[in-house]
């Protein structure tokens, strides 16, 4: 079934985008493949710490350049991902095990019991893994639109100071606020669904749900991809007008 | 400094009377065992003592420490009584907790001895919802505020419909309905009640609309074949109608994303030069589709696939090769992910259809 939806997607994107949607569609099964061989080096025993970055950086790296080239815009917000990320695993290693958030809560057990639990590994750290991986795509594509149009706001206007740029910037930011935090909250409602209506059913109540393991990785989860998306904001502005107005004042502006 | 101090003073004071505000809130959270029935227990000291290894299958050394822990009661009618706590734990802790000093638990009582029941954390929860809505007050000021409370109203809808559904009303126009609800709710608050925001809602159903045939197809013709289920086994409810649900409500999000992207647009550019033809905007409609989609995908993407990462390592692990546990745990999530990304490319073209149509009604 899932190969079939998947040719469905395939002649959707490249009907609609023709060549840019075959690169988005390589790049998507690049980022598979990423995904895919960092998932199983973490099961050989290859330190978390050192691959969860990489991995975020090389996927990050596939979306702008692969798909969006090799310019200021792209380079930019590069560097945006990379401060935000940094930040980011702090906050979430502080989190995680801070609320005991690693591992499976009780309401996986009758999906793991029949697996043995002695598999010496880092679960906590893994918890960290998972966080930053999902809000990997959503702060790449909340960097790349802000360095996009404040650089047709800089092309239009040269003369714009490094203040006038930088708060453009968070002009801009504001419009899409908005709607990433919708596309993030939608998406994973639409995976916590089930999780709601079994507690439902199970009778569980408010101060078991709040409390649970599951409700509370799933929650941490969205807050922190919305997090990331709204913090990039300022990140991405910042760079960018810092960038453009101070250390390449007297360089010719890009052409894209 | 002091002109930009007096140029900001209002946003200033606003600014920190709600933070004041945030940290009163996280406060109130932090002390609030007298709001639950069940015995809330702080651990005071933790002394770890290292128990045995033990061995799987494949050769893994695990071991096994115990706790002992001290704990003040910090509730109920035992309110500062110290009690003796236990705790054994794996070190991989695939499924146990290990605790700290600070840490409270909920405990049970069972004569003089107690047991830990959970840990408390609604401290945490609290205070990740506050640091993400003081950044989105911070850099979105009042349309960031809105569209937290868009999430806000959006989550209360959720509550209502799983009361409505095990009520026994039908899953399909419950989630139809609910749909509806979701994209005014949402693109309103976005957006503002104007002639582009209606436009965005309409090809927002449209498009999850003709995303849900899309997938009735697919199912229809393959069955379910080769998605596992397994994992939603728990539920008690029919489960392949909860999964349509899920499916449904998953690409919204993004689906309304790229509506309102490509209508506001077209405002934009009808506004600049009213005299613009038709194709001319469909063409741009064209080149912004194609800007976005490539990103939007990939969000989708990493979004859902994440999720089944623990359980995969926890296969891997248990010596299961990587193409049963892959086709084992994330088929699912790859169904969700590729039933998203079909209505987000689906409606690149019905939004341009629809903008142009509600944009340019009313104009001579």
């Amino acid at each position: 079934m899932n190969f079939l939806l998947f040719i469905v997607l395939f002649l959707l994107m490249i009907g609609i985008g023709r060549k840019r949607g075959l690169k988005a569609f390589v790049a998507l099964l690049l980022n598979y493949l990423i995904l895919v061989i960092c998932i199983y080096l973490m099961a050989c025993g290859i330190s978390i710490l050192v691959l969860t970055p990489l991995c975020c950086i090389l996927v990050s790296s596939i979306i702008l350049f692969f798909i969006n080239g090799n310019n200021i815009k792209t380079r930019v917000a590069f560097i945006s991902v990379i401060v935000t990320l940094f930040f980011t695993i702090l906050f979430v290693i502080i989190v995680n095990s801070g609320a005991n958030l690693q591992g499976f809560g009780e309401e996986a057990y009758e999906g793991i019991f029949p697996y043995s639990f002695n598999i010496n590994f880092d679960m906590s750290m893994l918890g960290m893994a998972v966080v930053l991986m999902g809000l990997i795509g959503s702060i790449t594509d909340t960097s790349i639109a802000i360095t996009s149009a404040l650089h047709e706001v800089h092309v239009n206007n040269p003369d714009l100071s490094r203040k006038k740029l930088f708060l453009s910037g968070m002009n801009i930011g504001r419009d899409i606020l908005g709607t990433t935090l919708n596309t993030l909250f939608f998406a994973y409602l639409g995976g916590f669904l089930s999780l709601l209506f079994w507690f439902k059913t199970d009778s569980y109540n408010l101060s078991q749900i709040v409390n649970s393991k599951a409700f509370c990785s799933e929650i941490v989860r969205i807050l922190c991809s919305g997090l990331c998306s709204v913090v990039i904001i300022p990140v991405a502005s910042f760079l960018y007008s810092y960038g453009q107005t101070h250390n390449f004042s007297h360089k010719k502006i890009e052409k894209t | 400094m002091k002109d930009l101090f007096l140029q900001y003073r209002k946003s200033i004071f606003v600014g920190g009377l709600f933070f004041i505000v945030c940290l009163g809130v996280l406060f109130f959270v932090k002390n609030d065992y007298f709001l639950y029935d069940g015995i809330i227990a702080k651990i005071i000291s933790v002394e770890d003592i290292y128990d045995s290894t033990e061995e799987n299958t494949l050769g893994f050394q695990e071991q096994y420490y115990n706790q002992e822990m001290k704990a003040k009661i910090m509730n109920g009618k035992n309110k500062g009584n110290e009690i003796i706590l236990s705790n054994l734990y794996a070190s991989s802790l695939v499924y146990d907790n290990v605790y700290k000093v600070g840490d409270e638990v909920f405990v049970l009582e069972f004569g003089s001895a107690y047991t830990i029941d959970g840990v408390k954390r609604d401290t945490y929860l609290v205070f990740v919802l506050l640091v993400l809505l003081c950044s989105v007050v911070f850099v979105g000021h009042w349309k960031g505020l809105f569209s937290f409370f868009s999430l806000l109203c959006n989550t209360f809808l959720v509550y209502v419909y799983i009361l409505l559904y095990l009520r026994g009303i039908s899953i399909f126009p419950l989630t139809l309905g609910l749909m509806i609800c979701f994209s005014s709710i949402s693109l309103l608050f976005v957006s503002g009640f104007n002639k582009k925001t209606v436009s965005a809602i309409l090809s927002a159903l449209i498009g999850s609309i003709a995303m849900v045939v899309i997938a009735l197809l697919v199912i229809h013709f393959t069955n379910y074949q080769g998605v596992s289920f397994e994992y939603l086994d728990f539920l008690t409810i029919p489960i392949h109608d909860l999964f349509l649900a899920e499916l449904f409500i998953g690409g919204l999000g993004a689906i309304m994303d790229i509506s309102i992207t490509v209508s506001s647009s077209f405002q934009e550019l009808i506004d600049k030069n009213n005299e613009i033809s038709n194709k001319a905007l469909k063409q741009s409609g064209i080149e912004i589709g194609k800007d976005i989609m490539g990103t939007m995908v990939n969000v989708l993407f990493f979004t859902y696939v994440c999720g089944a990462i623990p359980s995969l390592i926890l296969y891997l692990r248990n010596g299961i090769t990587l193409t049963n546990a892959l086709g084992m745990n994330l088929s699912l999530e790859l169904t969700r992910f590729l039933v998203g990304s079909i209505g987000i490319v689906i409606t690149i073209p019905i939004s341009i259809v629809v903008s142009i149509f509600v944009l340019r009604r009313h104009e001579a």
